[in-house]
């Protein structure tokens, strides 16, 4: 009997209806407190805090490099595990996270390399080296170019969700490898400034933006996921009968 | 049970060397392409022996990678135009060992030759002899992986093959395998420990050949049932 | 305020153009992120609209035939 229950929770968190409709209710307090963060880490880190000894002030980078950078990474993640839990549980909520996952990661890591190729120019002279960091982080795009191009080589949508969920699979693998590279290369990139097992090394000054903008970049993830996943929704189940009704019921909407 | 085990690879390794004998040009061509362009390297940016052999570690893994990213598309295309891939899938056999033994053919008749033609290579660009052993040990473990993981992408484009799809899939993955393959060459070269980046192949080779299968398998229902 | 003035919040000692520039491109990419789902999100629903209005107009037509149809 519990079981039963359990069940029924767990496939209706599946259902894309459900989502739709929870996430109409929380959408904008998530706007809300990702725009508040945000605009709070960047005027904390770009203009109240101290600039860095040696680098003057391109350090400030750091506030918009490093979250997005570390966003980018999870987002991977993220999307091969929507990915795996679409494949064992036939979950089409999931496959749909996974979709709209694709390019919101992509972007954030091109955002990532672009700020870090602005800030290796005054920090380091040039404005790309191909030290092992940069490099994964080149690497990461083209494995979500991949993802989102395979998609287009299958006509069916199923198909296309099960051989991207795949492929982003694989590439969780290769990531932990692509990252571990660092460790084995002497690289002219930045130790990673927070370890979260040790003290960082940082001043708590200069930290403590940079915390407030990694979790407003995860919230404004999570914004944008939904964002997209809900335009995919609609996209998909125009069919269903509550799409109608809720489209009907609210004529020429934003 | 045992026997469904272990017949289904040694068939299909027999089988896809036999195809690949019979067609002698699907045989050599990769490798053709291999010694060509590195015929072509030294007449586009200097013949000079130290500036060949400053690239030569990293230049050999790059046209090994090529190499094996031309032939690997092939691996499962014909088998899914003919139809043998739909009687595969619904044989009883374990699925994974049909799939390993085609992989080993392909290694047997791309990755095996190329490490063997290396030395050649290694001698036109004036790669050290002590360079020599590492390697083709690099190689051998090396490619054994690109043809894994390779076959990984050629299982996930089979409804719309057309190279350039699968070296978009496929490169990410391969870059750590260029990494440690062109870092054991170079360490070689500079008298530093070879066998770390080898070791690194090593256990590369020995992920791979239990993950890429299952992706592989994952990837050829995919394409026959949609 | 680590900055005395406006001018010296955006000059930074020479590396306003590298910081602003960053902030500039990252702004872009992040405001695209949004802008994009939402436009997606209304050819949606415009696309449902017009689906709901197809079938509105066959609909009538079925049920007239129906009326039409000589009975057996």
């Amino acid at each position: 009997m519990n079981f039963n229950l359990q069940w029924t929770w767990f496939h209706r968190l599946g259902s894309p209806r459900w989502f739709y409709q929870k996430t109409q209710r929380w959408l904008p307090w998530l706007a809300v407190a990702t725009f508040a963060l945000l605009v709070a880490g960047l005027v904390w880190g770009l203009a109240i805090a101290p600039p860095d000894a040696k680098q003057g002030n391109s350090f400030r980078i750091i506030y918009l490099h490093v979250p997005a950078s570390v966003v980018a990474l999870a987002g991977y993640y993220i999307m091969a595990i929507s990915g795996a839990v679409g494949l064992i549980w036939r979950i089409k909520l999931s496959f749909m996270l996974m979709r709209s996952a694709a390019p919101i990661g992509a972007a954030l890591t091109f955002v990532a390399l672009v700020t870090g190729a602005i800030w290796g120019k005054p920090t380091w002279g040039a404005y790309w080296v191909w030290d092992a960091r940069i490099t994964s982080m080149l690497i990461l795009l083209f494995l979500y170019f991949g993802v989102i191009a395979l998609r287009h080589t299958y006509s069916n949508n199923e198909a296309a969700e099960k051989a991207g969920a795949v492929l982003s699979l694989v590439g969780m693998v290769n990531v932990p490898i692509i990252y571990k590279s660092v460790d084995w290369w002497q690289t002219l990139h930045q130790p990673a400034t927070i370890k979260f097992t040790g003290a960082p090394s940082m001043h708590p000054d200069m930290f403590a933006p940079l915390v407030v903008m990694i979790i407003g970049f995860y919230s404004f993830y999570s914004l944008a996921l939904i964002l997209y996943t809900r335009a995919e929704i609609l996209r998909r189940e125009y069919r269903a009968s509550w799409v109608k009704q809720l489209v009907s019921n609210q004529p020429v909407e934003k | 049970m045992a026997n469904n085990l272990s017949g289904g690879f040694k068939a299909f390794l027999y089988r896809d060397l036999l195809l690949a004998i019979r067609d002698r040009g699907d045989l050599s061509k990769p490798l053709m392409f291999f010694l060509l362009v590195a015929v072509m390297v030294p007449l586009a940016i200097a013949p000079e022996a130290n500036k060949l052999s400053a690239i030569a570690p990293g230049l050999i893994w790059i046209l090994a990678l090529l190499a094996t990213l031309l032939s690997i598309e092939r691996l499962f295309s014909e088998d899914y135009a003919d139809g043998s891939l739909e009687q595969l899938l619904i044989s009883p056999n374990m699925l994974m060992m049909p799939i390993l033994g085609k992989i080993t053919a392909h290694w047997l008749v791309i990755g095996l030759p190329l490490t063997l033609l290396s030395p050649v290579i290694a001698i036109w660009f004036s790669l050290p002899i002590s360079a020599m052993v590492p390697m083709m040990l690099s190689l051998a473990l090396g490619t054994a992986v690109l043809s894994l993981v390779g076959a990984v992408g050629a299982a996930l484009t089979l409804p719309r093959q057309g190279g350039v799809l699968l070296a978009l899939l496929v490169m990410p993955l391969y870059m750590p395998v260029l990494i440690f393959g062109s870092a054991t060459i170079q360490s070689a070269v500079d008298g530093l420990n070879w066998l770390a980046p080898l070791a690194m192949l090593a256990a590369f080779l020995a992920i791979a050949t239990v993950l890429c299968p299952l992706a592989i398998s994952a990837g050829l229902r995919i394409a026959k049932n949609g | 305020m680590y900055f005395d003035s406006l001018q010296q919040l955006i000059w930074m000692n020479g590396h306003g153009v590298y910081v602003w520039s960053s902030f500039a491109i990252s702004a872009v990419v992040m405001i695209g992120l949004v802008v994009i789902p939402l436009k997606q999100k209304q050819a949606a629903i415009k696309n449902i609209e017009l689906q709901i209005k197809l079938q509105a107009s066959q609909k009538p037509a079925t049920q007239k035939e129906v009326a039409d149809a000589p009975h057996s």
